[in-house]
Parts: C-alpha cells; structure tokens; sequence
C-alpha cells in the first residue's frame, strides 16, 4: 500500500521529466527543485495564510508552472540544440541556486505541513492508513487521467505528442515549438510541485528535499523509457513497490540503494527501458 | 619568439613555485596554496572526462571520497604506510571507475551523468551509514602524515609541516597538469576530443566511442583517488561531508569558470575558487547561491572559460596586428 502511494507521486515528478525529455532533449536536472518549490507553496498557503489543503495544491501547481515557463526561458533557452553536457550543467547550476536561495530565504530548519486528513487513520482491506495517504494515491491518478486526456483529445496536447515524436515534422505542419515547449514546461514544473505539495504533510518541507525524489524520477524515467509518459506511470508505481518492499525485507537504511540498482540493472540489459524502442545506432 | 615564451614561461613559473616557500613563511598562505593544489589535481582529473571527454561526471567528489577513505582505512586500520596507501587509494578508485563506466558509458546521452548522480548519492550513504568502517558522521580521525623518505647520505624529506606538503602536493600537480598536456597532445586525446564533438564523426574514423570514454574515465578517477588520498593525509580527518554531490559541484564550477579542455583552465579555476572565499568571507552565505549563478552565466557568456577566453583575446589582437601590416 506504502509502494502504490509513494508510487502515485513518484509518477507525478517522472512524467514531466519524461515529457520535457521526449519534446526537447533536455535531462531537467533541476526538476527536483520544482518539487520543493512545491513543498514551500503549500507550506505558506496553507499553514501560514490557512487556505484550504485542495485549493492551496492548485494555487502551488498554479505558481510553480508560472516558474517552469520562467526557467525555460531564462535559463534552458540559451542550451538547446547545444551538447548534452551544457544542459545538465546549467541544471545543476539553477538547482544550486535555487535550493541554496530557498535556505537564505526560508531557513534550514525542517518545516511540517498540517492538514486535516493526516490525522484521520482508514482501515481498507485489513490495512490501516491515513486518510492524508489515500488522497495522494488519488489526487495523482486524478491528475495523471487529467493529462491523459489532454494529450490525447485536445487540439493542442496532440500538437505535444506530435512535438514529442518529430519536433521538425511537427513544425513543418505548423506547430508552434515555442509554445510547445512553454506548456509543457508548464504542465512539468504544475506536475513536480503537485507532489512536492501532496507528499509535504506525509514528510517535511526542506531546501534539499528534491534531491531523493530527483534520483527516484530519473530511475523511472530511465525504467519507463526516456520521453515515454506511459511508461513513467508503470514506472513510477514499480519503483514505488520495489523501494517498499526492499524497504521492508531487507533494509530500510539502504532503501536508496535499491532504486540505484534498478537503474544499473535496467542501464545493463535493457537501456531503452521497458517501453521503449531500442535504440537505432 | 612563440616558442621560446612557451619553453621559458612554464620553467619560470615552476622555479617560482618552488620558491614560494622560501619567499614567505606565512603557513595561511602556505596553507591557501595547498588547498588550491589539492583542488588544482582533482579538477584536472574531471578535465579529463568532463572537459576533454565531454563526460559529466555527477559522483566526482564521491571518487575523492573513495580514495580518501582507502588512504585513511590503510593507514590507521591496516597500519600501511602512506607510500602504500597512495597507490593502493589510486588502483582502488580506479577499480570503482571502471565498474561504474562500464554499464554507463556504453550509452549515450544522460545515462552517464545519471549513473553518477545515483552513485554520488550512494557513496554518500555508505559513508554516512557504514558507521564501523567509515565512523559515519563523525568521520574518521588521527590518519597520520605522510612518513618521510630517507635518503642515503642522511638526507630526509619529511611532510609532516605544511611546507613539506606543499611540496608533495606541487610535485603531484605539476605531474596532473603533464598528464592533461600529453593527452592533448596524444592520438587518445584527440579521440577523446573526438567524441565530445561529434561521436558519429568519431565513430566512422574508426574510433572506439567506450573504449575512449572509459579509458577516460578511468583515467580520471584515479587522479581523483590520488586527490583523495592526498586530502586525506593533509587534513587528517575526513568526514563524509567533503565528498557530498555538492562538493562536485563546487569542483565543476572551478572547471567551467578556468576553462573545460584547456590545459591551465583547471589551475586557474581552482585558484580563483580557493582565493575567492578567502577573500570574501563577509558574503559566505551567499557563496552557493553565488556559485549557481556564475556556472549558468558562464555556460550561457563563457563556454571556454577564462582561460579560452584570453586566448581569444590574444588571438584576436595577434591577428589585429597581422592586418595592420
């Protein structure tokens, strides 16, 4: 049950890490900053100006999309069409900046979200979990079928799938690629900070706290096949499982551990991922 | 006239560095310079897989990190003596390179910089968690100096003091930044140059893409092995906070901002990024968010660095002059 719900967010971060590298090629290592951004909305929102835990997630998807289009433009819009190299190097300098600027800002001190669902215990099928659970699990299937039909029947999330399958194509039938490219750095960072924002009742809101989910998503993504969004949801639900499992069984300390073996064990024997086309070259 | 500034500079520079102890006795500047050293030999390890190779490498400071605690373990667990544990702290870190380039580097793209930043951040945990070997936290303490060499004739070098080191620490760069110019120089540094251009291009003149990478690669994580246990014996204590996947990133704005595949890039930028601090330790706070905000400038204004940078520059007005004439 522990693996479904951390699956569901898990799924949340991949798919717009999976989806930005599908339509431009970018590895965004700075995603795991967007979820903490996340975490800090939801933690001002609701537990400082006391706005209701649902509202205060669409308003942190809301903010922190507005950030994502802020970021493309500023920052990843110099490196494209540039060596891979450049882009995870200009990631990893924004997540330096963002993550050291949100601990002058806001302090290193661990901050706790309260909402009312933490303390509500449902017991499902002989197991007990809290309500605030239950609503992660859900409130990412929600979002995730949300998407789903977005891509997949309106005018413009077909233009992204397009994108994703042959950026010249797409722009030869006249798709506009800025655009593309803006909402699904939108859709990305909206997605990142709504786990960020769900999970922050369950953990803590900290300035590093996307550095572990980062790892988790790039496992995922790897696993689903990269720029693959179904194949980030399964992904996203495996890896859950398997860390909760392992988790479990062998040794919560190492939980890490397990993911990075999953990525080394997939890197070894089957690098397009599980639905992925096999590389060309 | 070219080639003779190019022969008498570096031998200049050399004798003056050489000299330095001699001219001030003022162990913080002593101090200062050592650190820069120790910087200097780990950044031009990553120039080789990240600035010649185009390689990023996320678990740089975690390589350091193995050498440093190999070095430590040898010396104050199996009581080896530091002319050991230095080669032993080198072949070790290799050994780590080689496993973890080989799933990694035979793809192309991310997968590498992904690998990397997954083992970063398990070597952080075993050396945090593997509290009996690696003292967790705490870290491990009282690793002893380097024993001195005696020569016949009654003669001895001991590194026990910072000049001593400073000079262990000198002979060590001066060897990196060799290794870094022959490699430019050589067929497997072009190759490298090869593949971080363009690896079709590479490809079809008959170069093999991994082998280069993982040549590379392994190249430069024992350099980092050697920093590693360098740091070690010249700190004598090691925590796991100095190997930590921000640590890298220190070590990675040093290469951008010196210059990536040049041959002094790495030399300046850890000048620079030693000195920096030092001078401005009012702003220490904003160190982090300062260092992001130069690697993302430099990347987008600065690609080659200072260093690429002047020779631009100098270039520019050698040509300047040629037309006047």
């Amino acid at each position: 049950m522990n693996g479904l719900i951390l699956g569901g967010a898990y799924a949340l971060i991949s798919i717009g890490m999976t989806m930005i590298f599908g339509i431009m090629n970018i590895s965004n290592f700075a995603h795991g900053t967007l979820y903490m951004l996340g975490g800090y909305c939801i933690y001002f929102l609701s537990t400082v100006y006391g706005q209701s835990f649902f509202l205060a997630v669409a308003i942190s998807m809301f903010i922190v999309g507005l950030v994502g289009i802020a970021i493309e433009r500023i920052v990843f819009r110099p490196v494209y069409g540039g060596p891979v190299l450049n882009d995870l190097l200009i990631a990893l300098g924004l997540t330096f900046f963002l993550e050291n600027g949100a601990l002058l800002l806001w302090g290193s001190q661990t901050k706790s979200v309260k909402t009312p669902y933490t303390d509500v215990i449902l017991h499902l099928f002989s197991v007990s979990v809290t309500l605030q659970r239950v609503i992660v699990l859900v409130a990412s299937l929600v979002l995730i079928a949300a998407l789903y039909v977005f891509l997949n029947s309106t005018r413009f999330g077909k233009a992204i799938v397009a994108a994703s399958q042959n950026p010249r194509g797409a722009s030869l039938v006249g798709i506009d690629l800025t655009r593309v490219y803006m909402v699904t750095f939108a859709i990305s960072s909206g997605f990142a900070a709504a786990a960020g924002a769900l999970l922050a009742p369950i953990f803590y809101v900290f300035p590093t706290m996307g550095s572990t989910p980062l790892l988790k998503a790039f496992v995922v993504v790897v696993l689903g096949g990269m720029g693959n969004v179904q194949g980030a949801v399964v992904g996203g639900f495996l890896v859950g499982i398997a860390e909760s499992l392992g988790g479990a069984y062998i040794s919560s300390d190492y939980k890490n551990v397990f993911s990075f073996i999953i990525l080394i064990s997939v890197l070894l024997i089957r690098p397009q991922g599980l639905f992925g086309k096999s590389q060309s070259s | 006239m070219k080639g003779f500034l190019e022969k008498i500079l570096p031998a200049f520079f050399i004798l003056f560095a050489f000299l330095i102890p001699v001219l001030t006795q003022d162990t913080y500047y002593q101090h200062t310079l050592n650190v820069a050293f120790l910087f200097a030999i780990s950044v031009y390890g990553f120039n080789i897989i990240t600035g010649i190779t185009g390689q990023f490498n996320i678990a740089h400071a975690g390589f350091i990190g193995i050498g440093a605690y190999v070095s430590a373990l040898a010396t104050t667990k199996f009581l080896l003596s530091f002319w050991i544990a230095l080669p032993l702290a080198i072949l070790v870190t290799g050994i780590f390179g080689l496993l973890i380039g080989y799933p990694s580097l035979r793809l192309r793209g991310v997968y590498f910089a992904l690998t990397t930043l997954g083992f970063g951040e398990i070597l952080s945990l075993v050396f945090e968690n593997w509290i009996p070997v690696t003292g967790g936290p705490m870290g491990i303490t009282g690793i002893p100096a380097p024993t001195a060499i005696k020569l016949p004739g009654g003669i001895s070098f001991a590194f026990d003091s910072k000049i001593g080191f400073y000079y262990l620490c000198l002979i060590f760069m001066l060897l990196s930044i060799y290794v870094n110019r022959q490699l430019l120089k050589s067929r497997l540094g072009r190759a490298m140059l090869g593949v971080r251009e363009n690896e079709d291009l590479a490809q079809s003149l008959g170069i093999s893409i991994t082998g280069t990478k993982i040549v590379a690669f392994v190249l430069a994580t024992m350099f980092l092995g050697l920093c590693g246990s360098l740091y070690a014996h010249y700190f004598r204590f090691i925590s796991p906070v100095s190997f930590s996947v921000a640590e890298t990133f220190r070590h990675v704005t040093m290469l951008i901002v010196g210059g990536k595949g040049t041959l002094l890039g790495p030399l300046v930028g850890a000048f620079i990024f030693t000195a920096l601090p030092e001078i401005l330790r009012s702003i220490e706070d904003y160190q982090w968010v300062a260092y992001g905000a130069i690697l993302m400038v430099c990347i987008v204004f600065l690609p080659k660095g200072i260093v690429g940078l002047i020779k631009d520059i100098l270039e520019r007005l050698s040509n300047e002059t040629v037309g006047k004439k």
